[in-house]
């Protein structure tokens, strides 16, 4: 061990950064992930801070502790040192520019904020983990998480807007391989929560296999009970069950696939609503595309809301038909409140989901099998309890968030090993 | 005046970059720019040619 890092297991306190180049405070899952890691590492006696991008982009904050670097102080010096006339590189796009130079801001606000005084640091991004890695001290460890393809969302982005004209080829599609690789083989361990997104990290950007540690999240059930106990002025219509979407409208959720296959359902029965709960770019055009299946009585965009808990309590099927996505908290809250899932089979979902047992697995982009699960849950109301409890028997042996610390620690402390 | 930033010539700082230029129009906070160069690594440049040299 280390031995410029303190104990923990002999009760000794550790200063810890969790670090993301994305904002915080934010709605977002990794900022909901790195308040349930500080909580808990706070109550065991460490110190934990916080740095992120601030909501407006205008500069780096550590947010617990009340220290900024604003951009302004940063920006005339960098745009004239790395003008398209030094660095023609950096300017072949401006998605590359953008996203290096808000990285370079993330550098030197860390270096500003000093990282000598952490024992370790755990970053949420691969931005984040490139930008520490270049910057930190060479005692101090960095444990690099992955939560989700930053690449694979950029590049079904660029896919879907052929106007970019952002192809295999272009410069802006390699950047994303590159800063994928960099910022997961930075620091000295990289953890993921599914094998699909090690895979991924292994054989579609070529990060080294034996670095790379599967540990899966954990959920501090407690905030959800309390949740879950304070209700919703949200009644349950009389003689429907409910089918619940917790969230953001956006492509890669995959939401148009569920109204697809409800449009599908409402052929087979109609004693069932669905609930929608989330905001995002893609609104208008769900709204649109549950006018035109006749399913307005039946789909309800209830847009953000702070009562998911006692809202899952009252709903009778979840639902999370992505196009991509890792391990998704919404999964993991639906199985705590024992609710059969309903899920595609994108990303990490097969890895949460066991077919016939806790819910039933679809593929991606197939609206009729999901309308076929859907019918089946709702014919069988024993076979649907059944899953439901399998679900939340699951939830309880697989999300602990004891376990998922207990783990965490360990690889800060094996991190610290290797240096 | 107290309080009021101490202003320098950004080109103190030349040696994190990849291509030194002057630019001595360009002025920034003594301290706050002081405080990060002390901080930074030896070898620590921009841009980041690593990531960028993906070609």
């Amino acid at each position: 061990m280390n031995p410029a890092l303190p104990d923990p297991w002999k009760g000794e306190g550790m200063k810890i950064l969790l670090a993301t180049y994305w904002l915080i405070p934010h709605v977002g899952g990794v900022w909901k992930y790195m308040l349930q890691i500080q909580e808990r590492l706070e109550a065991m006696g460490h110190q934990v801070d916080l740095l992120g991008n601030s909501p407006d982009y205008s500069k780096f904050h550590i947010i617990n502790r009340g220290q900024e670097l604003h951009k302004a102080a940063l920006r005339p010096l960098l745009s004239a040192k790395l003008s398209a006339a030094h660095t023609p590189l950096l300017h072949r796009d401006p998605i590359i520019n953008f996203y290096e130079e808000d990285r370079y801001n993330m550098e030197l606000s860390a270096a500003y904020f000093g990282l000598g005084q952490y024992d370790v640091i755990h970053t949420q991004d691969i931005f984040a983990a490139r930008a520490l890695n270049r910057v930190k001290p060479a005692h101090v460890p960095l444990v690099v998480q992955v939560h989700g393809s930053v690449s694979g969302e950029l590049h079904n982005h660029f896919r879907l807007n052929p106007q970019l004209g952002v192809q295999e080829h272009s410069p802006a599609w390699k950047y994303f391989n590159s800063i994928e690789y960099y910022g997961a083989s930075s620091g000295q361990l990289t953890i993921t929560s599914t094998e699909w997104q090690k895979h991924e990290l292994v054989h579609d950007f070529g990060v080294q296999e034996q670095r790379i540690e599967v540990f899966q999240y954990g959920l501090n059930t407690i905030p959800f009970w309390q949740s879950a106990q304070l209700g919703t002025d949200v009644q349950k219509p009389p003689g429907k069950k409910v089918i619940i979407f917790p969230a953001r409208l956006a492509f890669v959720k995959g939401i148009d696939v569920l109204i697809s296959a409800l449009g599908m359902l409402k052929y087979m029965r109609n004693d069932w609503v669905c609930w929608i709960v989330g905001e995002g770019e893609k609104r208008e055009e769900l709204q649109q595309q549950t006018a035109g299946l006749s399913l307005l009585d039946d789909v309800i965009f209830m847009g953000e809301r702070r009562d998911i808990p006692a809202l899952l309590m009252q709903s009778d099927i979840f639902v999370h038909s992505c196009i991509q996505d890792n391990q998704p908290f919404s999964v993991m809250e639906a199985q705590i409140a024992g609710l059969p899932a309903c899920v595609s089979n994108a990303g990490g979902l097969p890895e949460m989901v066991e077919h016939g047992v806790t819910g039933l697995i679809s593929p991606v982009k197939d609206p009729l099998t999901l309308a076929q699960h859907l019918n089946m849950l709702l014919e069988n109301d024993k076979y649907r309890r059944k899953m439901g409890k399998n679900a939340a028997k699951w939830a309880k042996k697989h999300w602990s968030m004891d376990q998922m610390i207990a783990r965490l620690l360990n690889a800060y402390e094996r991190a610290a090993s290797s240096l | 005046m107290p309080g009021d930033p101490y202003m320098v010539i950004g080109d103190l700082y030349n040696r994190i970059f990849a291509v030194q230029s002057s630019h001595i129009d360009v002025l920034v906070d003594y301290a706050v720019w002081n405080r990060i160069f002390e901080q930074l690594p030896r070898n620590y440049t921009l841009p980041d040619m690593e990531v960028l040299a993906f070609d």
